[in-house]
C-alpha cells in the first residue's frame, strides 16, 4: 500500500464490509461530500445499498477508473453491463441514485428507457409487471385526452 | 432487498413503541426484514402495534408470492419514474399513460424531446392546418414540467391565417436548447407557398417578472435554432449565446447571425435573402439557394476564409454588390483574390498593428473591376517601432489603373506608413477617382502614432501626388501654428 491511496470501508445494508480506494469510491458524490466534510471516521454506512448490488456498483467504479483504457472498450462494457435482469437494474438505479453517481444513473436509466421503447401499454404491462388498474372507460377517456401520441 | 413501509402516527402513542417495535422486529428476524430507522414511518391509530405487524405482513408475502422475490419498476419512485422516460421523447413517454393510474401523468414532467411533426403521411391523409394547430395546442398545454431539451414542431402551412406565437413561447417558457419551427415539414412541392408567418420579436413575447428570467435563460441556453418557411424581420435580434447550430430557410430577406461564439453549423437555404450579416467563427459554407444575396457582412473567422480560400466561396461571392469584412488583419494574404465581379462597395473594418502593410487591399480593390466606393475604418491594437518609420513601397504598375473606382474614405488615417502607403497606392492606381477623404480618431494608438508628427510631411506628400480632379478632403486635419493636428 503506497502512502498516498488511502482507503475506505463501505459498508452495506447487509453487513457487508467493502474497502475501496478514496480515489475509486469518490465516484459517488455522497461519498465525495462526506469525505470533503471531512464526516469519515472510519466506516461509512450505505444504507440503502445491498452487498449484492455493491460489487456490481464497484465493478462499474473499477473499470471507469483504469488508466489508459480505450473509450470502445468502456462502450463495450457498458453494453455488457447492463444486459442484466430487471431487478438488478433497479436496484441499481436506487443506488446509484443514493450514491448520487450521475453518470451510472444516467446509463441505466437509458437502458430501461430503451425496454419501454417502441412497446405498447400492453407491453409494457407484461413486460415490467404492472397491473392494469384502469377500467375500460378511464382508458377511452385518457386515450382522447392524449390523441396527439396515439397518432 | 424490498423497503416497505409501516406508519405509525407519534401523536397518538407514546414514544416507548418504538422501542418496542424494534424489539418486535428481533422477533420477526426469521422473515429477515430489513428495517432501518429511516425506512419507518408511523401510523394506524386504533390498530394495536401487533395488528399493524400482522397486516404488514401479510402484504408482504402476497407481494413476493406475485413477483417471485424481483424488485419490480413500481417501486422507484415518481422522480426516478419520470428520468426514466426523459430518455424517450415525449411523445413516447406519453404513451405510457395507458400503463396504469401511477403512470398516468409522469409523461407531463418529462424533459427530452417533444416532437411533433405532421409528416410521413401521404398528402391526402394530412390534416388541415386547423385541426393539426389544434392537436398541438391540446398537448402542449398538458406537458406541466418546468423544463424541455428540445422542441420540435412542423407542418405544411402556406398562408397567413394563422400565428405560431405561441409556440415560440412555449420554447421560451420551457427553456428549451434545440427549437425547430417547420413550416414547410416534409417537401416543399405539397406546401403550395411560403407562409406569411413573422418570427416574432421574443424579447416582446415576454413581458412578466418570470417570463424575462424564463427568456435570459432561454437565450443564454439555445443551442440549435431550425426556422423552416418563417419569415425573420431584421428587427427580431437573435442573440444566442449558446447557439451552435442554426438553419433558416423562408422568404426572409435580410439577417443577421452575431455574437454567437459557439456557432458550429449554420445554413441558409432562402431564395429571397438579399443581406446577411455573419459575424463569428469560420464554418462550412452555410449558403444555398441565395441568387437574391447581394449584401454581405462578415467578420471573425469566416471573414478570415473569405479572404484566404477564396475559391470556396465563389459560389455566392461573384453576385455580391455590397461587402464588409470585418477583419483582424495578422499574416500575409495569399495573393489570389476573391471572384467580386459585381462588387460596387466595399467596406473594411480592420484592426492591425501600425507598420504592417496593407497593400494587399490595394490589389484586392483591382479585383473587384466594378468597385466604386471603398470605404476602411482603420483601427491600430498595436505599433511595430521598426516598421513604422520605414518608406512606403513602390507599387508595381503592371496592373492598370482602376475605373470605376470614385470614392476612397479612411477612417483612423495617421500618416504612418500603413495607411499612408495605402493612399498612395490609391492616388496611383485610382484613374477614376473622384474624392478621397481621411479621417481622424482618436483610439488610444492613434493618438500615440499622432504624437509621433508624422501627418504633417505626409500629407504635403500627399497632396503633391494628388492627380488634378481628385478632391482631397481632410476632417479633423488642421494646420495651427504651422503644424497639422
Amino acid at each position: 500500500m503506497s502512502s498516498s491511496t488511502k482507503f475506505l470501508t463501505l459498508k452495506t445494508n447487509d453487513k457487508e464490509e467493502f474497502v475501496l480506494d478514496e480515489a475509486i469510491a469518490i465516484r459517488s458524490q455522497t461519498i465525495k461530500n462526506m469525505v470533503e466534510d471531512d464526516c469519515v471516521s472510519n466506516v461509512i454506512p450505505l444504507p440503502n445499498v445491498d452487498s449484492k448490488t455493491m460489487i456490481k456498483v464497484i465493478e462499474y467504479w473499477k473499470k471507469h477508473s483504469e488508466e489508459g483504457i480505450s473509450k470502445d472498450k468502456l462502450m463495450d462494457f457498458d453494453k455488457a453491463f447492463v444486459k442484466v435482469d430487471q431487478s438488478i437494474l433497479y436496484a441499481l438505479i436506487l443506488a446509484a441514485n443514493f450514491l448520487n453517481d450521475a453518470e451510472m444513473l444516467d446509463m441505466i436509466c437509458q437502458e430501461v428507457a430503451n425496454r419501454i421503447k417502441g412497446k405498447t401499454p400492453e407491453e409494457i404491462r407484461k413486460e415490467f409487471n404492472i397491473e392494469n388498474d384502469f377500467t375500460p372507460e378511464e382508458e377511452e377517456e385518457i386515450r382522447n385526452e392524449n390523441v396527439w401520441a396515439f397518432e | 432487498m424490498h423497503m416497505y413501509c409501516l406508519n405509525l402516527m407519534y401523536a397518538s402513542h407514546p414514544l416507548t413503541w418504538v422501542e418496542n417495535l424494534f424489539c418486535c422486529i428481533k422477533v420477526f428476524e426469521s422473515f429477515r426484514f430489513q428495517v432501518t430507522y429511516n425506512t419507518l414511518c408511523l401510523s394506524c391509530v386504533g390498530f394495536g402495534l401487533h395488528s399493524s405487524f400482522y397486516i404488514y405482513i401479510e402484504y408482504n408475502n402476497r407481494r413476493r408470492m406475485a413477483d417471485g422475490q424481483d424488485p419490480k419498476i413500481d417501486e422507484l419512485n415518481e422522480e426516478l419514474l419520470v428520468i426514466i422516460l426523459s430518455y424517450l421523447s415525449v411523445k413516447e413517454a406519453a404513451k405510457t399513460c395507458l400503463v396504469s393510474r401511477r403512470w398516468r401523468y409522469l409523461w407531463q414532467y418529462t424533459t427530452g424531446c417533444f416532437e411533433i411533426y405532421d409528416r410521413d403521411k401521404k398528402s391526402y391523409s394530412r390534416k388541415s392546418p386547423c385541426s393539426f394547430m389544434k392537436l398541438v395546442n391540446q398537448a402542449l398545454v398538458l406537458h406541466q414540467g418546468p423544463t424541455l431539451d428540445q422542441f420540435r414542431v412542423g407542418f405544411c402551412y402556406s398562408g397567413s391565417w394563422y400565428m405560431f406565437d405561441h409556440w415560440v413561447k412555449f420554447a421560451i417558457q420551457k427553456e428549451v436548447k434545440l427549437f425547430e419551427l417547420d413550416l414547410a415539414a416534409d417537401s416543399w412541392q405539397n406546401c403550395g407557398g411560403w407562409s406569411q408567418y413573422d418570427f416574432p420579436d421574443i424579447e416582446r413575447l415576454s413581458s412578466g417578472d418570470n417570463d424575462k428570467l424564463k427568456f435570459s435563460r432561454f437565450c443564454s441556453n439555445l443551442k440549435s435554432l431550425t426556422l423552416v418557411n418563417v419569415s425573420v424581420m431584421s428587427s427580431a435580434c437573435l442573440c444566442f449565446r449558446r447557439l451552435e447550430n442554426l438553419k433558416v430557410t423562408g422568404p426572409l430577406k435580410s439577417m443577421e447571425i452575431s455574437r454567437c461564439p459557439l456557432i458550429k453549423g449554420l445554413e441558409v437555404d432562402a431564395s429571397n435573402l438579399e443581406s446577411f450579416t455573419y459575424i463569428g467563427p469560420h464554418i462550412e459554407i452555410p449558403f444555398r439557394n441565395v441568387d437574391q444575396l447581394s449584401e454581405l457582412t462578415i467578420g471573425q473567422g469566416y471573414c478570415f476564409s473569405f479572404i484566404c480560400k477564396p475559391d470556396k466561396h465563389a459560389s455566392y461571392s461573384s453576385k455580391l454588390r455590397k461587402l464588409k469584412l470585418m477583419v483582424r488583419y495578422e499574416v500575409d494574404c495569399p495573393y489570389n483574390f476573391p471572384v467580386l465581379d459585381n462588387l460596387r462597395e466595399l467596406e473594411l473594418d480592420i484592426q492591425l498593428y501600425a507598420g504592417r502593410s496593407l497593400h494587399y487591399f490595394t490589389l484586392f480593390t483591382k479585383a473587384c473591376p466594378l468597385l466604386s466606393s471603398f470605404i476602411a475604418r482603420i483601427t491600430y491594437t498595436n505599433i511595430l517601432y521598426d516598421e513604422i518609420f520605414a518608406s512606403p513601397r513602390q507599387f508595381e504598375h503592371n496592373r492598370g489603373v482602376h475605373k470605376h473606382l470614385k470614392l476612397v474614405k479612411l477612417i483612423g488615417f495617421t500618416g504612418c506608413v500603413s495607411d499612408y502607403e495605402l493612399v498612395l497606392h490609391f492616388l496611383e492606381i485610382g484613374g477614376s477617382l473622384e474624392e478621397i477623404i481621411l479621417k481622424r480618431t482618436f483610439d488610444h494608438f492613434h493618438q500615440k502614432i499622432n504624437g509621433m508628427a508624422f501627418i504633417g510631411e505626409q500629407i504635403k506628400q500627399l497632396q503633391a501626388n494628388c492627380p488634378a480632379g481628385v478632391k482631397m478632403v481632410l476632417t479633423f486635419v488642421k494646420l495651427r501654428y504651422g503644424k497639422w493636428v
